[in-house]
């Protein structure tokens, strides 16, 4: 039965993905992101994993999805003009795409998946023993996980420093001229008054 | 000491080049003499010491060690080297002195003193090496300097096509040793001179496959060595170097083409005499090839008008003796030889620069005449040479030259005695052609213009200071040296560094030989001189009627048997030709267009089809990124 | 525990970080400096236990020689283009106290990578190394082309995240564990190798040949080399290629090194393409810093054909390469960052020409340097690049020998081309240059050194050999 459904979601989500880059409406494009992600989330309950699916929403669905819509919506981006090459390219693309799916399958097919025995983390077993995966994740997050949780908070402050230094404008708000803006300053691009 | 004395040249050279902007021509010139006379009061003093030391060879630094093949810098102390490295800074010191007077008027006298300087490292280096490879490369700084030296005045297209000329030639003979040193390395594993003297014997019946033809390898060996000495001691086939090399100024005849550089092949010939004492057919062939240069050499010179040619095709001549010395396994003799030639041989173009710069640069001896009371110093040294060179008794050349023919005709062989007839008749040109000068230059009424009789001075005491000295040795050398070279006191000496055949070497033999034959150069030479007295001074008149009749000989020697001519109508015409052939229709067209060229257009366009596929769209790369990926993963699903 | 490199240096970041919050706004030198002896000090940690293994933080890092060496190559990267930074005042854009700030954690996660002994230790240093090159290339606000490089870079870098975590994914899917050790025993148990794995190291190769610029992988090179500050493409150039290559090693020797037959024929086509199209792709370029661009590519082709066969002599060849190859870029980059006319940046290879009349030493090092990127003898470029043909001759790759033979010809003829330049073409507009003597002797120094290694290359054939060797011994 889950089987079905895993199969139905992601559908639902590769078709929503498409429709994401090929909508002409960037709002729309954006919608249709956030319904991508409710179906992961969805995949991941389907695998018993609700905090994981909880996160997703709330995270990306939550915030980064809003703040894209508010950023589509604040640049008032209508219909986007970038399918002018799309005809051109898309044989090509299909036929790539083609190739990719089918070397997939090939892959897959010719490999069943055995059980894993040495996994460092038993999921089936600790589920039977502990009742809460979000317990689970928690405590293996700040024990054995631990530095890989420090780095990524590394990678987040990071990426703080960086929103501040490509963000903040710089402080020349008086009205001298940029000597080297004036050197860049080409002939062809002088209005000529007489 | 000995180390200092081979490597002052050098640093006399570096400062020359380094100061040459910021100090004087004088002052340069002045400073390398000093230098120069101190490396010969060095090499003088470890000369006198030699006994003390004794052999020994100074090892600097490894050079090339690779696999089995190893060679050092190292210099070689005994005592032919050190002998030879006193020569070569001595007359170098007084052609450095020489020089400053004679080119006093030049504005690259400087870098003129470098390149003496330059070239006396590089013979030293030559003649102290005690492996090949560090000789061969002496052997080709020689070349190097001397092509500089005789293009020295660049401004004269002359010089230039001499230079090139002496270069290419030597060339010829460098390749025969290089091939040498290749065989030899292959026959005895090493390039140490002392080793191969110690192998010589053990390989003494190797030979050699090339080409499924068996080969006696030491005679392949001295061959091909004696290939290279005739490039560089310009004999027979390979000379014609020697006389356009007159083009440079004269110090520079008088150093490298009469005292030193040609004189290295038949240093090296007597550095490697126990390789070619092994090879019968070797000494042989050095045995004709030498009378040839002598006879040819010396019948050429008497044609000659210009009076450095003349000296040059004489040293040609004296070199033709030497190398017959070693084709009769008298190697001390052409060792002998070979010193008293340098003192003499230095003196005479010394004397002649001394006339020519007198002369106001005229070098045509019929252009001259009568100087012998406006420049005696001059003459009487030239004098001195020229008997020094006929060998007359108690000059230098007497003792040398006279041992040599004695030799040869004592060596009771067919080939010896036409050797010893061909050494005769050489005598006789040999009078002929140094009193024709004699007479010609100093005697006859003078026909130079008046402008430059009015001009004619003697030269300043710095020119005539090495005259006087290298006059001292041309007289006195011989007499008081050879019995250095000759008898049993040295050869115990001498035998540990060259062959010296022992029942050749008593003195006995050389005082028992037929009296008649003793005296018949002397006889020969006074005959010479009573005929050149006759023709050239007396019955000058009728030379040219003698000319005329015998207009097919006079002009086959005036050209000096058609050899140039024949070079130029065989190889150089073939070489052009070929050469031209190549250039236009297989370098130009084809190999340009499909080569360098077609190759190069080809690059360039592909670099140009790269560079647009950098389009600068971002979904391009991603694109190309993707397809990458995939021709990554199907080449491993479907090939591998 | 704090005396293991990564940790001291972030806990050294942070302490600058602070202290730059009371730093006056035209005091960032002060920062440079901080940030210098911080690499200095971690320098120090980083020699003190290079010959020292451990496992630590739960099997995700280790420290070994082979990383310990890296890491050390990476600061002295670091260290140089920090003292660039401070000596050479050209872009007022970079004059913010961020910049070294951020040079910093990507240090931080460069020395993170060559340690990684995990898939997902891996990956998390990768991405906190990228995201802050990705910063540091569009640094230059002002400069619309950083800009743009900035978000081309963003965008394949994302898309190198996303194959990436593909191929780790399928990787874990099959064996369980995201570990190097336990993939590596996975290996060895197994009787054939399943086709799945390979696929999963291939999207980990494609990734990892994103960051080093390999081709076909190499499309945003160019642009981006172009488009950020001279002084980021210096880092961008030498350091990040460094951990990527020390990465690369060691995902493919240590767990993957049983199926080198399968791997070594990717790492075949990928330097065959990359240094057809790094020696190709320049020949018609004008801008020197593109030009650069193109001759990473063709040295990383070189570089990763001393990969195919695997052996601990490749390794060693490689490890002298990246030395010998930082040594030209940064002094190659030291020259861009001074080139200025007018008080304006140019890096246009025009601006090169008659250099040698004006600046005779400059011009004569920068030729050492250009020569020895040609590999010409006897200079440094010339051992290492003799070095990778030998080993790839002697596994009888005889075919890539000869491609690379002709790809240095072709290359040799750029770098001559601007040789040329300066020596021969008369100037069109004088070049105010250099005009820091520190620059001039920094600049000296590194010719003399590509120009001196030839006296004693067995000291650094001794050192990486020893070096690799921790990396066969843990096996």
């Amino acid at each position: 039965m889950t089987i079905y459904f895993f199969y139905f979601f992601s559908f639902l989500i590769i078709s929503s993905s498409i429709l994401v880059i090929s909508s002409n409406n960037a709002v729309h494009s954006v919608l249709y992101l956030i319904f991508t992600f409710f179906n992961s989330a969805i995949l991941f309950l389907l695998m018993n994993a609700e905090f994981l699916a909880m996160t997703i929403v709330i995270v990306y669905v939550g915030a980064i999805a809003v703040l894209f819509l508010f950023v589509v919506m604040m640049l008032n981006i209508t219909e986007s003009e970038i399918k002018e090459g799309f005809l051109k390219y898309f044989p090509f693309g299909l036929i790539l795409i083609a190739i990719f799916i089918s070397e997939l399958f090939l892959v897959f097919n010719f490999q069943n998946f055995p059980i894993p025995e040495n996994v460092k983390i038993n999921v089936n077993e600790a589920m039977l023993t502990e009742s809460s995966n979000t317990k689970l994740i928690g405590l293996f997050l700040y024990t054995d996980y631990f530095i890989i949780f420090q780095i990524s908070g590394f990678i987040l402050l990071l990426a703080m420093i960086g929103a501040i230094v490509l963000a903040q404008s710089d402080e020349r708000k008086l009205k001298s001229t940029s000597s080297i803006n004036q050197k860049k300053v080409r002939k062809k691009d002088i209005i000529k008054l007489n | 000491m000995f180390f200092l004395s081979i490597f002052i040249p050098l640093i006399s050279y570096l400062f020359c080049v380094i100061f040459k902007s910021y100090l004087s021509g004088k002052q340069i010139s002045l400073i390398s003499c000093g230098l120069l006379s101190i490396a010969t009061t060095l090499s003088l003093i470890s000369f006198y010491f030699f006994h003390i030391n004794g052999d020994s060879v100074v090892l600097i630094s490894n050079w090339i060690s690779s696999g089995s093949f190893s060679v050092d810098w190292s210099i070689n102390f005994n005592l032919l080297s050190c002998s030879m490295v006193l020569m070569v800074n001595f007359v170098s010191t007084l052609i450095h002195i020489y020089s400053v007077g004679y080119m006093n008027k030049d504005p690259k006298r400087s870098t003129f003193m470098g390149y003496l300087g330059l070239f006396t490292f590089f013979m030293l280096l030559l003649v102290s090496s005690n492996n090949l490879l560090q000789l061969f490369l002496g052997w080709e700084g020689v070349g190097l300097t001397s092509y500089l030296l005789i293009g020295f005045w660049n401004y004269k297209n002359s010089a230039n096509d001499a230079a090139i000329k002496a270069f290419v030639v030597n060339r010829i003979g460098d390749f025969g040793l290089l091939l040498a040193i290749f065989t030899i390395f292959v026959v005895f594993g090493t390039l140490n001179i002392n080793e191969i003297m110690i192998l010589v014997n053990s390989y003494s019946d190797s030979y050699f496959n090339f080409l499924g033809i068996k080969i006696h390898s030491i005679t392949l060996i001295s061959v091909l060595l004696f290939i290279g000495c005739m490039g560089k001691s310009a004999q027979f086939g390979l000379h014609t170097w020697l006389p356009d090399a007159m083009e440079g100024p004269t110090p520079v005849s008088a150093l490298i083409h009469a005292a030193t550089m040609v004189t290295a092949g038949v240093f090296l010939l007597i550095l490697m005499s126990p390789l070619i004492e092994v090879s019968e057919f070797a000494s042989k062939l050095i045995l004709i090839v030498g009378s040839l240069t002598c006879i040819f050499a010396a019948s050429v010179a008497i044609f000659q008008n210009d009076i450095k040619k003349i000296i040059a095709y004489s040293t040609c001549s004296q070199l033709g003796y030497m190398f017959m010395a070693v084709g009769a396994s008298a190697y001390s003799l052409a060792y002998f030889h070979l010193i008293s030639h340098a003192f003499f041989k230095a003196l005479l173009f010394l004397g002649a620069g001394s006339v020519i710069h007198s002369m106001s640069d005229e070098q045509n001896i019929k252009n001259m005449g009568g100087l012998y009371n406006k420049i005696p110093l001059t003459y009487l040294t030239m004098i001195i040479g020229s008997l020094s060179l006929i060998g007359v008794p108690f000059f230098s050349g007497y003792f040398s030259k006279d041992l040599i023919l004695e030799t040869l005709f004592l060596r009771d062989s067919e080939l010896s005695s036409y050797a010893f007839l061909t050494g005769l008749l050489a005598v006789l040109f040999t009078t002929l052609y140094s009193l024709r000068l004699i007479i010609y230059v100093f005697h006859r009424k003078s026909m130079a213009d008046e402008k430059v009789v009015a001009h004619i001075h003697e030269s300043p005491f710095i020119m005539t200071f090495p005259l006087i000295v290298l006059s001292i040795f041309a007289i006195f050398f011989g007499m008081f040296s050879n019995s250095y070279f000759i008898g049993s006191d040295y050869l115990s000496v001498w035998s540990e560094i060259i062959f010296v055949d022992k029942s050749f070497n008593e003195n006995f033999i050389y005082e028992n030989m037929p009296i008649f034959y003793k005296k018949l150069p002397l006889i020969i030479i006074i005959c010479g001189i009573i005929i050149s007295y006759l023709i050239y001074f007396s019955f000058d008149k009728f030379l040219p009627v003698i000319k005329n009749r015998l207009r097919i000989v006079h002009n086959f020697f005036k050209n000096k048997w058609y050899i140039d001519e024949i070079y130029k109508k065989t190889f150089v015409f073939l070489a052009f030709y070929l050469g031209k052939g190549f250039w236009k229709s297989v370098d130009r067209d084809l190999i340009d267009n499909l080569g360098p060229n077609g190759m190069s257009k080809f690059v360039s366009s592909i670099g140009l089809i790269v560079s647009k596929m950098q389009s600068g769209y971002l979904y391009h790369y991603v694109l190309s990124i993707i397809i990458g990926l995939t021709l990554l993963i199907s080449l491993y699903t479907y090939i591998f | 525990m704090i005396y293991i490199p990564e940790v001291f240096m972030s806990i050294g970041f942070l302490i600058i970080l602070i202290i730059s919050v009371f730093v006056k706004k035209n005091q960032n030198i002060v920062l440079g400096y901080l940030s210098l002896l911080l690499i200095f000090l971690t320098q120090f940690f980083v020699l003190k236990d290079i010959f020292l293994f451990e496992e630590i933080f739960n099997n995700f890092f280790v420290i070994d020689s082979f990383g310990s060496f890296l890491k050390s190559v990476i600061l002295i990267c670091a260290g140089f283009v920090i003292y660039f930074y401070i000596i050479v005042k050209n872009d007022s854009s970079l004059n913010r106290s961020e910049f070294s700030m951020i040079i910093l954690i990507s240090i931080i996660g460069m020395m993170l990578m060559v340690s990684s002994n995990d898939l997902l230790s891996l990956f998390v240093s990768i991405e906190l190394q990228s995201l802050a090159l990705y910063i540091l290339v569009s640094f230059s606000k002002e400069d619309f082309n950083s800009s743009e490089a900035g978000v081309k870079y963003f965008v394949i870098g994302s898309l190198s995240t996303c194959i990436f975590l593909f191929g780790s994914s399928l990787i874990y899917g099959l064996v369980g564990s995201t570990n190097f050790s336990e993939i590596s025993q996975f290996m060895s148990d197994q009787y054939s190798v399943p086709l799945l794995l390979v696929v999963g190291l291939i999207f980990i190769l494609v990734s990892l040949s994103l960051k080093i610029s390999a081709a076909p992988f190499h499309m945003w090179t160019p642009d981006v080399y172009q488009g950020s500050p001279s002084l980021v493409t210096a880092f961008l150039s030498t350091a990040p290629k460094v951990a990527v290559f020390g990465v690369l090693i060691r995902v493919l020797v240590y767990p993957f090194g049983e199926i080198i037959v399968d791997w070594g024929k990717i790492l075949v086509i990928l330097s065959i393409f990359s240094m057809l199209i790094g020696s190709l792709g320049a020949l018609r370029q004008d801008d020197l810093k593109r030009l650069m661009a193109y001759s990473t590519i063709n040295h990383i082709g070189f570089i990763l054909m001393g990969l195919v066969p695997g052996s601990e002599d490749g390794i060693t060849a490689i490890c002298i390469y990246l030395i010998f190859y930082i040594t030209m870029n940064l002094g190659v980059f030291l020259f861009i960052l001074n080139m200025k006319r007018d008080q304006l940046n140019v890096t246009k290879i025009k601006d090169l020409s008659g250099l040698y009349k004006t600046e005779p030493l400059i011009a004569g090092c920068l030729a050492l340097l250009f020569f020895s990127m040609a590999g010409i003898p006897p200079l440094a470029g010339f051992i290492s690049k003799l070095l990778i043909l030998n080993i790839v001759i002697d596994n009888n790759l005889f075919f890539l020998a000869i491609i690379a033979v002709i790809t240095s010809v072709i290359s040799a003829f750029y770098y001559i081309r601007l040789v040329k330049s300066m020596f021969f073409d008369s100037p069109t507009e004088e070049l105010d240059l250099l005009t820091n003597s520190q620059s001039k002797l920094l600049l000296s120094i590194f010719g003399l050194f590509n120009l001196s290694v030839i006296f004693y290359p067995q000291f650094f054939l001794n050192l990486c050999a020893s070096i690799t060797l921790s990396l066969f011994a843990l096996r």
